[in-house]
Formats: structure tokens, C-alpha cells, sequence
């Protein structure tokens, strides 16, 4: 056991190591770019992945056998990076997704929402969730370039379509523009709903490059901010526009 | 060069200053509650009472446990905060935690619990009423036996004195629940009989030593840090999520987190109190005030206490009047429990003030601002509202009138005022309207029992542990203050940790407004004590440990991440280099302090005891259209004395933070719930309505641009750090009597039902 292992097990508080272990717990195929990934930071062997996969299946195996035959998914479109690496053990009850460039086959029920799969399942928890049922916006992820509503999508429908997180956003340290005059412009008090309005602003940059102000603010008034800075929201998007 | 009067700042009032957490803000890395990722880690749902006043008889959890998936099973046997007696719709009977989401609340829907129903009041005027079903604490009524009563001075002398006498009534104003994006979420785990987690609220310490005493652990062993806070406008001062999380992870072995299901967010402890007002005041022929009589009672919840929004303590810090009676009372009702929201000064006690002064301008044949200027404390720090007969004490703020001409002088209130409802009707048909306000706040208050400590490291820079939650904008204030303050460049200085009580223990609720004051002054002090450390240090080093005669501390100042001589400039270390010879660390605390002024006015020299007071004033112009009942602001303009502006954008944002909610207080927002059985109806975002972007001014130009529609005084007297004062709530209630006013203005007629929607405007203009 490393000395951060035993940090951990010590405290209960949680590493970044054992973080990148947890989300191999629950995602039963990983690219080859999410291994090298988890090596990078010291740990997440193949062995590691299988062993924690048996421990999801046996607790989901049933229910998500039934769920995952009656889901009709939408034709797949991917163009991402091919899988490969496939996790046997996992077959009942898993999806295929594409986040942030990376494919992933996840285990899970077919009617979970993305926005559940996202946070808790695969760990990109900039991805908030406020309420649950489409009407704040601050679970916005992009999916084919437009803003979508993660809390509304059963994951299965989201199989093989290209998903963007506020984590697949910036390149590396260079943030994404919205991102960076958001930054440059402070526009956020709480911070829990910035990464939906961040991501919703993207989209409708995507869409229509050169917003009017009527346009921005209509573009944006699907997402709620209760600290109420809708102001300063407003001018980071026409700024990040020019 | 960081002087604490401000004559030459190097980082406060810096807009470059930015939060230092924005890059994990704007990269979604900033985690919340239940973000946190665990090995294990299972989730919790809540079931609540589909009853508003019940008892429950029987519960049986035997299905819900048998639930593949299903590791514990809480109720409200095991919570002693929860109970069998069901008081509210939506209270808290039991908890479920399964390894996922869905089993959870599959499993909620299994336990099976036998209720007795109860008679049931849910709206206040009718549990004011003999026979009302009993609702809450009291045992045979829903009121307390006596208010909670202010009295000055000699009222019913006040009034006999008084030649003119107004009064104002408003209904129940059923406004808001603190209906937060981020919820209320919690984690907790157990490591041996200690028990850890996350928790998120605006009162860290004090959360955390409540939790404990619920779980029945010492604090030493409770270990719940609540980093973030979201936002929480009066709401986020309780939370007992992790205490939930806790109780069904000792069951299950294993950690538990949890976010409440929108439904049951704003029942339990997240409603406004709502309140019914009665104002009453006496002048004299040429304005002069003789009496001042407020009355308000206040929709509570089931368990409202004797009091209500402590609103007179502000408003009687506006105007001079030496009669004085405030009376308020809690009403019990079986809905959650109330809170103040976003500013003790409730908007709506601050309009029906305003309303009545306009009744009584307009009897006296006075431009209102006239009558304002007669009766509103003046700039002497002689003559703030004291009790007579009492020892004055000095007012730390005085901007208010200063910032009541400045609002009425941009918006040219003085000429373009018209008796209500009789202005010119504009081009297109639309009524025009206009009104102001201005008011003492007693928000900002700097309070004892903050606490700050800062770690020097051996490269010069430093980290800074506070007891506060992460809300609006405190990483960039308290990074500015300490920066000043050491003599460091502003990204020199970073959290360490927040929101820990095992670090930095803090007095209680940093409620919002307050934070940059009262942690903000913490942050001062513990910078001086790291200062003054590091000069102790500097000293005996070179350059100045050969210099004749040698320097003491008092010697030397700091600026940029440089140590030099006063004296000659070019005598010159860094905070790096002192660190890194004296190889030990450097570490400082510091609390907040009480409400000290900080420069000398009037006859109060610096030191003395003050009442601390924001002074703000708005004022608005709008366009009702009489035929659609639909409101547009055609003007506004905010002023505010912040005192110093630490960090303009933080200004900026509170500014527009405050017009954004009290759009939705005027326009939106109301509280529902079905009087044939107590549900809450607005039990989400959809109908519990929130402004959004297409409800807001699309435009703001503020402080440091050209625009003149936010204004910032900065009368450098107040008692807080660098003399800032609080900003955010303040705000709040003025923007919202100003803009409410002007819709009187327009239409003639008061409207006391909120919110302010089209068929109220029609109806009130006889149109319905």
C-alpha cells in the first residue's frame, strides 16, 4: 500500500490517485488515452479496472439487463477514436459514450440521466446538477454543438454522440474563449451554475457567432442563476463574441 | 505602502484582482458537497410528509430494505432532529441510502408509513383567528403571548403632537423560498467513532458544532468542512445534511452523500418570512416627524418565534423621530420554517415607509425627496437617531443622504416627479412613474468572533485559512486585504483551506454582507501579526541589521513582495529572502474586530465605538401600459456607499445581484401552496419563478466605466478593513422600494399584493 493509500484509508479523505481508481470502478471500458492517463498520475492497471467492474456488476447486473434491451438508441454517429480496449464483465447494462473525445463503455441503467452518468459515474462533475428536471440549465453539455440539458437525456439515447463537458472544453491550459473572458471578467459569485452558463454560451457562440444583445439574452435565458449576475453573464458573452 | 487609510493601495480597489479559484470555477473543478468523489460511495434520497399537520402511527421499512441495492435505512427514530410529529408539508421522515440515485428513491417509495392526519392552517390570517388549528411551539394559539417590542420616547404623545398623521397597511407578502441552484447537498463518513464529511452552509462552525451535538460526538471528532457555499441570502445558515449522511453511513459501512430532490429543497427552513405590515406616522406641518408607529407580523412557519424581521432597527436608522413603537409577532403556521431573507430590512417593511412618507409628502403639498431631506438623519455624527437621553454614539457610515441626492440628481427626480398617477401620459400611451429611496443599513456590520490565520511560506508568498465558506466573491476580497495589508502582490496570496472550524473557527453566521467585513478584518489582523513577525525577523538581517542607528519595526514597510527602510527606500529585502533565512515558519491569526471607526469625523476621533451603516439610495423610472398591465424600466440608478471598494467587480456584482432578485420579489416570486392540503405548489424552479436573463437590464455600466447607473461613494470612515462597509443586501431592499414606488407613481394606486403581476396592475386599475 502506498503512503497516499494509507493517507487515504487513514482518513477517508480522498486522493487524486485513489480518484482516478474510483472512476475506473465504474467504467467498464476505458480508451487507450484514459489508461495513459491514469498511469500518468501513478496507478489504474488493467487489473485494477477488472476487479472493480466485478463489484458493479453484481449489484446492477438484473435490473440493467432488462433496461438495456428495451432501449432503442439513436443511429451512431460516432467519429471519435475507435475503442481500443473493451473490459469483458461489464456487458449487461453498458453504453457507449463519447466524451470529450474520449469513448468509454460505461455500466449503467439505460433510463439514468446523463447528467447522473456524467458526475457520479465517470467523475466529470463540472457538469452541476440544480434541479433535476430541465428548467435551470446548469447541467448544459454540448452535444453536436448544441446546448443540451444533461438532466433530461437517458444516457442510452446519448449513445455515440460526440459530449462535451466543461471539462472538454479548454485545450490543455489553454482555456476555451468563453471560458477565459469569463475568467478575465469574473463572472461568477457561487460558481455552481458558471459551468452551465459557460457551456450554454459556447453553444450559442457555435450558433451565431456575432449575437445581438437581445440574442445573447435569449441564447442564455435557459440558464438560472440565483446570486442573480446575470449581468456580468451577459457582458462576457457579448465580449467573448467580439 | 499599504496604508490603512488608503493613500497609496497598491492591490485593494485593484480591479485586476481576481479570485484565485476562477480557473477551477470557469474548468467545473470547483466541487461542491457531492462532487467528491469516494470509493464506495452511496446515495441518499429523503422521504417526506405528504401531510402539512400529522402524526405518524406506524412506519415500516422492511420493503425499502430489501431493495437490491438498498445499504441503510434512517427515520425519523434514528434523526432526533426529525420527529413523528409532522408539522409541514414535506418534513423530513426518513432517508435511504443505496448504491445509486434510483434505488434510493425507488426505495423511499416502499417504506411505508401509517399518518394520522391533523388539522391543518397553512396562511397566517387565518391562524391569527380564534379556533385555528394549532400549528407549531405554542400550545394553545399560533401567536406568541407578547411581540417582540422597540419603544422610544412617548408614541401616543408623538401622535397627539403630530398635525398630520398617515398610515400604510400592506397584505401578506408570500414572496420567496430559498430555492438555490446548488441545493442543499452534504457527505459524510465514519473513520473509527470520528465522523468526516462535507457540508454546505454560510455558518460553518456552528453547523458543525450543532451537527455534532444531533450525532453525539465531540466537535474534536467531527470533522465536516463546508468549503463551498453557494449562495445563501439568509437561507444557508442551517443545514443538516450531513447530520442525515452521517446516520445512514454508520449504518452502511461506507460513505454517504446526498442532494436534496428539488421538491424538498424549500420546504424545511427555506422560506422568506412573509410578512403583513402596518405603518403609522405623525408630522408636523413643515415635516417634522412626531411619531413613528410600526407594526408587522410575520408568516413563520411552525415554529416563528415572537419576532419577525427586526426591520425597524434599519429603518430607524434612517430618520430622526424621538417617539418611536416597533411591535412584531411570529405567526405560526404549518408551512417550513421562516428566514430572513437577503437583508434584515425586509424590502416590503421598507416600502410601506416609503408609501406612507409619499401619502404624507403629498398631504403636506411636498416633493417627497423635500419631505425625505426634513426628516432622514443628517452627515453630523452628532445627531445620529440616538435614544434621547442616552450617550450618542457615532455612526462609522454616514452616506446615505449623500448617496439619496446622488440617485435623485442622476435619474432628475425633483423634475420629473408628478403626483401618483398623474403624469403625462408618454407617446405610446404608456403611464410614466418614478420613485426613490433611501435607507441606513445595518448590513456590513463588522462582528467579533471571526477567525483568520495566514502561513508564511519560504518563498515569500503565503496561504490564508479562514472558517468561512466560499461564498460570492470572498476569495478575491480577503486575498486583496491580506496582500495590502503584507505588502505582497495580490497572487502572492491564496486559500489554504476553507471553511474548516478545525482550522479557523468562526463565531457564527458569516451572513453574506457581513463576510467581507467581519472576516475581512480578520484577515487584517492576522496579516499584521505576520508583518509584524516578519519585520521582527527583517530587522536582524541584512540590509538594515548594519545600518546605524539600527531600525526597528516600525522602521520598515512593505509593498510588492519588498521589505525596505521608510527612510530610504533603497535599503531593500524581500519577503522571500527573510523566509528562506530564518528557515521556520511564520505564521499569524487574527479575529474580527467590534465596530471601531477608523478615521477621525466630526468629533469622533478614530477608535471610537460606532453603529456601522451602509447608506444607499436607488431610484427608478418605469412605463405601465394600462392595457396589458406590463412594466418596463425605462431608468435606474444605484448608489451605494461601500465604503472602500475593495475589489470593483465583486461591487459590480453584487449591484446587479441585488436588482436581478428584487425584480423577482417585485415581479415573480410568490409562494404557493394548495389550501385544500397544505403541498407546497411551487416546489420548483419552474413555478417557484426565478428572473432570468431575459428578465434582467441588459445593461449595467458601473463603477470604473462611464456609465452612471451604479454608484459607488466611498466615504473611507466605516469600521471595516481599509474602511469598506458591506455591500450586497443593502441594496436589496432599496432597489426594491424604489422600483415598487415608481409603479405607484405611475398608476395612483397602491398595490399591497405581491407579486406585482399584470392582473394585479389591471385589477387595481379597475380594469378586472
Amino acid at each position: 500500500m502506498s503512503e497516499e493509500e494509507k493517507k487515504d484509508k487513514n482518513t477517508g479523505e480522498m486522493s487524486r490517485r485513489q480518484f482516478l481508481k474510483d472512476a475506473g470502478l465504474v467504467i467498464g471500458g476505458v480508451t487507450v488515452g484514459s489508461l495513459a492517463f491514469m498511469d500518468a498520475c501513478g496507478g489504474g492497471t488493467t487489473s485494477t479496472v477488472t476487479n472493480t467492474l466485478t463489484k458493479t456488476a453484481t449489484s446492477t447486473v438484473t435490473q440493467t439487463a432488462t433496461a438495456i434491451t428495451t432501449v432503442t438508441s439513436p443511429p451512431i454517429t460516432v467519429t471519435s477514436p475507435p475503442i481500443t480496449t473493451t473490459v469483458t464483465g461489464a456487458a449487461v447494462g453498458s453504453v457507449t459514450l463519447n466524451v470529450n473525445g474520449d469513448t468509454y463503455i460505461v455500466d449503467t441503467e439505460a433510463y439514468w440521466p446523463l447528467s447522473y452518468v456524467l458526475r457520479h459515474v465517470m467523475g466529470f462533475t463540472g457538469t452541476k446538477v440544480g434541479c433535476d428536471r430541465g428548467e435551470c440549465g446548469t447541467c448544459t453539455v454540448i452535444i453536436g454543438g448544441k446546448a443540451v440539458l444533461a438532466c433530461c437525456i437517458p444516457v442510452a439515447e446519448a449513445q455515440g454522440l460526440a459530449i462535451t463537458t466543461i471539462e472538454g472544453l479548454a485545450k490543455g491550459a489553454t482555456l476555451h474563449k468563453v471560458q477565459q473572458t469569463f475568467l478575465d471578467m469574473q463572472t461568477f459569485q457561487c460558481g455552481y451554475c458558471t459551468p452551465g452558463q459557460i457551456m450554454s454560451a459556447v453553444a450559442l457562440l457555435t450558433e451565431i457567432p456575432k449575437p445581438t444583445l437581445a440574442q445573447a439574452q435569449e441564447g442564455m435565458s435557459g440558464n438560472l442563476c440565483y446570486c442573480g449576475d446575470y449581468t456580468r453573464i451577459l457582458n462576457a458573452v457579448m465580449k467573448a463574441a467580439a | 505602502m499599504a496604508d490603512e487609510f488608503g493613500a497609496t493601495l497598491k492591490v485593494v480597489g485593484n480591479r485586476v484582482v481576481t479570485d484565485p479559484e476562477s480557473e477551477d470555477i470557469v474548468r467545473g473543478r470547483l466541487r461542491f458537497p457531492n462532487d467528491h468523489p469516494m470509493a464506495g460511495k452511496l446515495f441518499a434520497k429523503l422521504l417526506g410528509s405528504p401531510y402539512a399537520h400529522a402524526k405518524i402511527t406506524n412506519i415500516d421499512t422492511s420493503a425499502a430494505e430489501a431493495l437490491p441495492g438498498v445499504k441503510a435505512v434512517i427515520t425519523y427514530k434514528d434523526n432526533t432532529f426529525w420527529s413523528s410529529t409532522i408539522l409541514f408539508w414535506g418534513q423530513e421522515v426518513a432517508a435511504v441510502a443505496a448504491v445509486d440515485e434510483y434505488t434510493a428513491e425507488r426505495a423511499t417509495d416502499l417504506i411505508k408509513v401509517t399518518y394520522e392526519q391533523l388539522p391543518f392552517v397553512i396562511y397566517p390570517e387565518e391562524a391569527m383567528q380564534a379556533g385555528a388549528p394549532i400549528a407549531g411551539a405554542y400550545p394553545t394559539k399560533n401567536l406568541p403571548d407578547a411581540p417582540s417590542r422597540q419603544t422610544r420616547g412617548d408614541v401616543t404623545q408623538g401622535f397627539k403632537d403630530a398635525e398630520i398623521t398617515v398610515e400604510s397597511n400592506s397584505g401578506w407578502a408570500r414572496t420567496i423560498s430559498m430555492n438555490t441552484i446548488e441545493g442543499c447537498s452534504g457527505m459524510a463518513w465514519w473513520v473509527g467513532d470520528h465522523v468526516y464529511g462535507y457540508d454546505q452552509n454560510q455558518a460553518p462552525t456552528s453547523n458543525r458544532n450543532s451537527n455534532a451535538a444531533l450525532l453525539k460526538v465531540a466537535q474534536s471528532k467531527c470533522h465536516f468542512i463546508a468549503r463551498t457555499g453557494g449562495g445563501g441570502f439568509g437561507g444557508g445558515g442551517q443545514s443538516h445534511e450531513p447530520v442525515t449522511c452521517a446516520l445512514l453511513a454508520k449504518k452502511a459501512g461506507a460513505p454517504v452523500t446526498i442532494q436534496r430532490m428539488r421538491r424538498y429543497q424549500s420546504p424545511p427552513r427555506r422560506n422568506q418570512t412573509g410578512p403583513k405590515l402596518n405603518m403609522k406616522l405623525g408630522f408636523k406641518k413643515d415635516g417634522t416627524m412626531t411619531a413613528w408607529q410600526f407594526s408587522e407580523w410575520c408568516w413563520g412557519g411552525y415554529n416563528a418565534g415572537s419576532g419577525g424581521s427586526n426591520a425597524w432597527e434599519n429603518l430607524d436608522s434612517t430618520f430622526k423621530c424621538a417617539n418611536l413603537l416597533a411591535e412584531e409577532w411570529g405567526v405560526n403556521t404549518n408551512t417550513g420554517l421562516g428566514e430572513n431573507y437577503r437583508c434584515l430590512l425586509h424590502p416590503e417593511s421598507a416600502q410601506m415607509q416609503d408609501w406612507a412618507f409619499l401619502k404624507a409628502a403629498k398631504v403636506l403639498n411636498m416633493n417627497p425627496l423635500t419631505l425625505m431631506r426634513k426628516c432622514y438623519i443628517t452627515e453630523d455624527p452628532n445627531e445620529p437617531n440616538q435614544d434621547p437621553g442616552t450617550t450618542p454614539v457615532a455612526m462609522s457610515s454616514q452616506g446615505m443622504r449623500k448617496a439619496m441626492e446622488k440617485a435623485a440628481t442622476v435619474i432628475g427626480y425633483e423634475a420629473k416627479y408628478h403626483e401618483p398617477g398623474a403624469g403625462t401620459p408618454r407617446t405610446d400611451g404608456r403611464k410614466h412613474g418614478i420613485g426613490i429611496h433611501a435607507h441606513n443599513d445595518r448590513h456590513g456590520t463588522t462582528s467579533t468572533g471571526r477567525g483568520l490565520n495566514i502561513n508564511m511560506n519560504a518563498d515569500g508568498t503565503c496561504h490564508f485559512n479562514t472558517g468561512q465558506s466560499r461564498v460570492q466573491d470572498a476569495a478575491s476580497y480577503l486575498s486583496a486585504i491580506i496582500a495590502e495589508t503584507l505588502g505582497l502582490k495580490w497572487d502572492a496570496v491564496n486559500c489554504g483551506v476553507w471553511g474548516d472550524p478545525s482550522v479557523a473557527s468562526d463565531g457564527g453566521s458569516q451572513a453574506g454582507s457581513a463576510g467581507a467585513t467581519s472576516n475581512g478584518g480578520a484577515a487584517q489582523e492576522a496579516a499584521i501579526d505576520v508583518k509584524n513577525q516578519l519585520f521582527t525577523q527583517a530587522v536582524t538581517m541584512a540590509p538594515f541589521s548594519t545600518l546605524t542607528p539600527k531600525p526597528t519595526i516600525a522602521d520598515l514597510d512593505a509593498s510588492d513582495g519588498n521589505i525596505f527602510l521608510k527612510s530610504d527606500p533603497t535599503k531593500i529585502t524581500t519577503h522571500a529572502a527573510v523566509m528562506a533565512k530564518i528557515a521556520k515558519p511564520i505564521m499569524g491569526s487574527g479575529k474580527s474586530r467590534a465596530n471601531i471607526i477608523r478615521r477621525p469625523q466630526g468629533n469622533w476621533p478614530i477608535g471610537t465605538t460606532a453603529v456601522h451603516r451602509t447608506g444607499v439610495a436607488a431610484a427608478y423610472e418605469v412605463a405601465v401600459d394600462t392595457e396589458t398591465g406590463e412594466v418596463e424600466i425605462l431608468n435606474w440608478v444605484h448608489v451605494c456607499d461601500a465604503g472602500r471598494v475593495i475589489n470593483a467587480s465583486v461591487c459590480d456584482g453584487q449591484i446587479a445581484s441585488a436588482q436581478s432578485h428584487q425584480i423577482g420579489k417585485a415581479f415573480l416570486w410568490e409562494l404557493k401552496h394548495d389550501p385544500q392540503t397544505g403541498v407546497l405548489l411551487t416546489q420548483n424552479l419552474l413555478d417557484d419563478k426565478l428572473a432570468t436573463q431575459m428578465d434582467c437590464n441588459p445593461t449595467m455600466n458601473s463603477y470604473g466605466t462611464t456609465g452612471t447607473n451604479a454608484i459607488f461613494l466611498e466615504t473611507v470612515n466605516s469600521s471595516g478593513p481599509f474602511g469598506m462597509n458591506g455591500i450586497g443586501e443593502p441594496c436589496a431592499p432599496s432597489c426594491y422600494c424604489a422600483l415598487t414606488n415608481a409603479i405607484n407613481n405611475a398608476l395612483g394606486t397602491e398595490i399591497y399584493e405581491r407579486p406585482i403581476t399584470p392582473y394585479r396592475i389591471l385589477k387595481a386599475l379597475g380594469k378586472i
